[in-house]
């Protein structure tokens, strides 16, 4: 495949991931503008694994799950008072403490003759996993989008379940999920946490796929665009999410006469979205619908 | 079994409950009515642990609820209503109904509830293209299903015609079954009449007394 074609694809599988995580924030009613600061938690604890402690990639990438999870829950536990805005700004503020935090961060050692770490705003460079394993652009393509399937059939799975049904009537109706006897704090914890997973999970294979990773790479931009892909995408499943990656790194990034308006374009779209379509592409009542039409009832 | 005691609750500095007490037996049947503004929704939102009386104790068998969060009150066995039914907007009346609980008695409850309703052809429909008369009912199926100690339907009767709350009430009398409490909120007498056995009145800043004879 051409090595373009498959780093813009990988890119996109990259931050679907992010995408995903922000999803599962809005299904509990919460938003969330800091989901960059576990993408970027995952990236440097896997750069960490594979490079300092020259450890195996499975690890790696199981701390970057760890580690964002944790992240997520300890912010989950300190705002789980807070709600609508004031959890929305918590989490940008967290994000960017976290961005200035990795700015100060230096913790370099020389290995083999190369210096190796986070260098504060120079960032962790020689990250040489896919290097040392003789991955090209197709195979970590290939990596990358069956982690995302996994993930995306797991959470087909959860989207059939109580589980979710009850997290979308804590996001909606907190009364009424509270009359049917349901806590909201475990569900906003529990979908925030798992929010936290993700990202810490793709931002370790963006960590991978990059070889260098740096604190301006997971600014608040990418927080706002990771949000707002299920704004038009659509809360209904989680392929909604996707659609908005699709849309605006496939369409506007990636598509080099379009990327100089990127963010008129896609700003002006979401814009037109919140106005038009405020569910989204893929609506609960448009997948409903689907799922009807295709003869697969939910009871 | 259920037991409100010397229940005060102000608001803003103005007393809207003023010594409330309710007590419930398995089985009794209660409603309560009164002008608007003397607190009846405070009173159920009270019951139900949506609000936390500013004094007084509510007690469930041997379970203290007091202050406790509402969703423990629904989990012991305390479950109501709302004035405008609600449901999940995005999901089907159905996945409401059948994925609210996995227990084998809640299952079979349900479906037995749903053979003596009309319910059925309404399954795969979201809740605003279902008719408010089919709401209300599968308000009350979602709750009895659940086999609660105590029901409480806040002004079931809002929106219905004459005949549409007779039938409710009808439903209701053969589903509700002999150990569940029933306490409805309501000023519509002659549904009072069809589903209750005492009717009390609150009073603006009086105390009361609720208990079935």
């Amino acid at each position: 495949m051409d090595p373009y074609l498959a780093s813009v694809l990988t890119n996109m599988t990259l931050i679907a991931f992010l995408a995903i995580s922000a999803y599962l924030v809005l299904v509990v009613g919460e938003v969330s503008f800091g989901q960059q600061a576990f993408f970027g938690i995952g990236a440097y604890l896997t750069a960490s694994v594979t490079v300092l402690a020259d450890g195996h990639v499975i690890w790696a990438l199981l701390t970057a799950v760890v580690g964002g999870a944790a992240g997520t829950l300890v912010l989950g536990l300190l705002t789980i008072r807070l709600s609508g805005l004031y959890f929305a700004i918590s989490t940008l503020c967290f994000a960017e403490l976290l961005r200035f935090s990795l700015l100060q961060t230096r913790f370099t050692q020389i290995i083999d003759g190369r210096k190796l770490g986070p260098d504060g705003p120079e960032g962790f460079s020689n990250i040489r996993w896919i290097f040392d394993n003789h991955f090209d652009a197709t195979d970590f393509l290939l990596l990358s989008v069956t982690c995302l399937t996994v993930l995306l059939l797991l959470l087909f799975g959860l989207a059939r379940s109580r589980l979710m049904l009850q997290a979308r009537m804590v996001g909606n109706d907190p009364i009424l999920a509270q009359s049917q006897g349901l806590n909201p704090t475990h569900y906003r914890l529990g979908f925030i946490t798992l929010s936290g997973a993700v990202a810490g999970f793709g931002g370790g294979l963006f960590a991978l796929f990059n070889t260098h990773i740096e604190p301006a790479m997971f600014g608040v931009m990418l927080g706002v665009h990771a949000l707002t892909y299920s704004i038009i995408g659509g809360l209904g499943s989680s392929i909604g999410p996707l659609i908005g990656v699709v849309l605006d790194i496939g369409l506007l990034e990636s598509i080099r006469q379009l990327a100089a308006y990127r963010m008129i374009v896609f700003g002006g779209l979401v814009a037109l979205f919140l106005v038009f379509r405020p569910e989204g592409i893929l609506s609960h009542r448009l997948v409903a619908r689907l799922k009807r039409r295709w003869g697969r009832r939910h009871v | 079994m259920f037991s409100m005691q010397g229940i005060c609750k102000s608001f803003g500095g103005i007393e809207v409950l003023s010594d409330i007490s309710l007590t419930l037996q398995s089985g009794d049947r209660i409603g309560i009515t009164g002008a608007n503004g003397v607190g009846k929704s405070t009173l159920i939102n009270i019951a139900t642990g949506f609000l936390a009386p500013d004094h007084g104790w509510i007690q469930l068998n041997d379970l203290m609820l007091t202050n406790c969060p509402a969703w423990e009150f629904a989990r012991a066995g305390i479950r109501r209503t709302f004035q405008s039914s609600r449901f999940l907007q995005t999901a089907t009346l159905g996945e409401q109904l059948f994925l609210a609980g996995h227990a084998p008695e809640y299952r079979n409850r349900l479906a037995d509830l749903l053979d003596h309703s009309n319910l059925q052809s309404s399954l795969h429909l979201f809740p605003d293209e279902i008719s408010l008369p089919l709401l209300r009912k599968a308000e009350v199926v979602r709750g009895l299903a659940t086999q609660p100690e105590i029901l409480i339907l806040d002004e079931p009767s809002a929106g219905l015609t004459a005949d549409e709350l007779h039938q409710f009430g009808t439903f209701l009398n053969q589903q509700l079954g002999r150990k569940t409490a029933l306490v409805v909120v309501e000023h519509r007498l002659d549904f009072m009449a069809i589903v209750t056995d005492t009717v009390v009145e609150m009073k603006l800043n009086q105390g009361l007394q609720v208990r079935a004879d």
